[in-house]
């Protein structure tokens, strides 16, 4: 990807964060934020075009909800998941029930 | 976007076709999660059989364009199903009784990311799932 340098005026402490990173790894840093922030304004803009309106409580509570499964779901149990499923697959023994994960 | 795969956010939601469906609806309860994942950096994703599926339930002209505005979106992925995982394929279709909900466990599995549904019941017991509200 063809890349160009900018010069950019930024607070004292977005400064101190940038000049916090790893040897060259602060243009990663500042790349990064600036994809997710448009990811973001793109899906709210076009929420915003079909009239859904997202708040947010409503989105604190489904990442509680996300963060919760997630913790019950390291991993490791979705590599011991897919390997139970494997072997059954592979004994011949795909019985349609899921399997303990 | 020309991204590289490698520096492309994790995908950690899976809408499957009864979520992807209830987004062209206007539901709350799938817009509200998915801008939760992206607000928190990371990427949704919805595998191309589900895709098609949807494409064939969402006759209204309007619903179309909305869904592939949402399949543009940068924090949006399209994933594939692999030949080589033909016999999980096999045995997810089995136990989901669909082809589509087949695809939906296989790239949650592969990608360690939890599956927004309106359809559990079909997933069984054991699955990372999050229930839409009836």
């Amino acid at each position: 990807m063809t890349k160009r340098r900018v010069t950019v005026s930024v607070p004292e402490d977005v400064a101190e964060t940038l000049e916090q990173q790893p040897k060259g790894q602060a243009s990663a840093y500042v790349t990064e934020a600036v994809r997710g922030h448009r990811a973001w304004e793109q899906f709210r803009a076009e929420q915003a075009r079909r009239g859904v309106p997202l708040t947010e409580q409503g989105m604190a509570e489904a990442r509680a909800r996300r963060y919760e499964l997630r913790s019950q779901w390291p991993a490791e149990r979705y590599e011991a998941l897919r390997e139970q499923v494997r072997r059954n697959v592979e004994d011949g023994q795909a019985d349609q029930q899921t399997p303990a994960a | 976007m020309s991204w590289r795969d490698e520096e492309r956010p994790p995908v950690t939601l899976l809408l499957d076709r009864s979520a992807a469906l209830g987004y062209l609806a206007g539901s709350i309860h799938v817009t509200e999660p998915v801008g939760e994942v992206i607000n928190d950096r990371q990427r949704f994703g919805i595998t191309a059989v589900t895709v098609a599926e949807v494409l064939e339930l969402a006759t209204d002209p309007k619903d179309r364009d909305d869904l592939h505005v949402l399949l543009r979106m940068e924090s949006c992925a399209v994933l594939p199903t692999w030949g080589e995982d033909w016999q999980e394929l096999g045995y997810w279709r089995g136990l989901t009784g669909r082809a589509d909900l087949a695809t939906t466990v296989i790239a949650a599995l592969e990608h360690r990311a939890s599956i927004l549904t309106g359809e559990g019941h079909r997933y069984g017991e054991g699955l990372p799932v999050i229930d839409l509200p009836e």
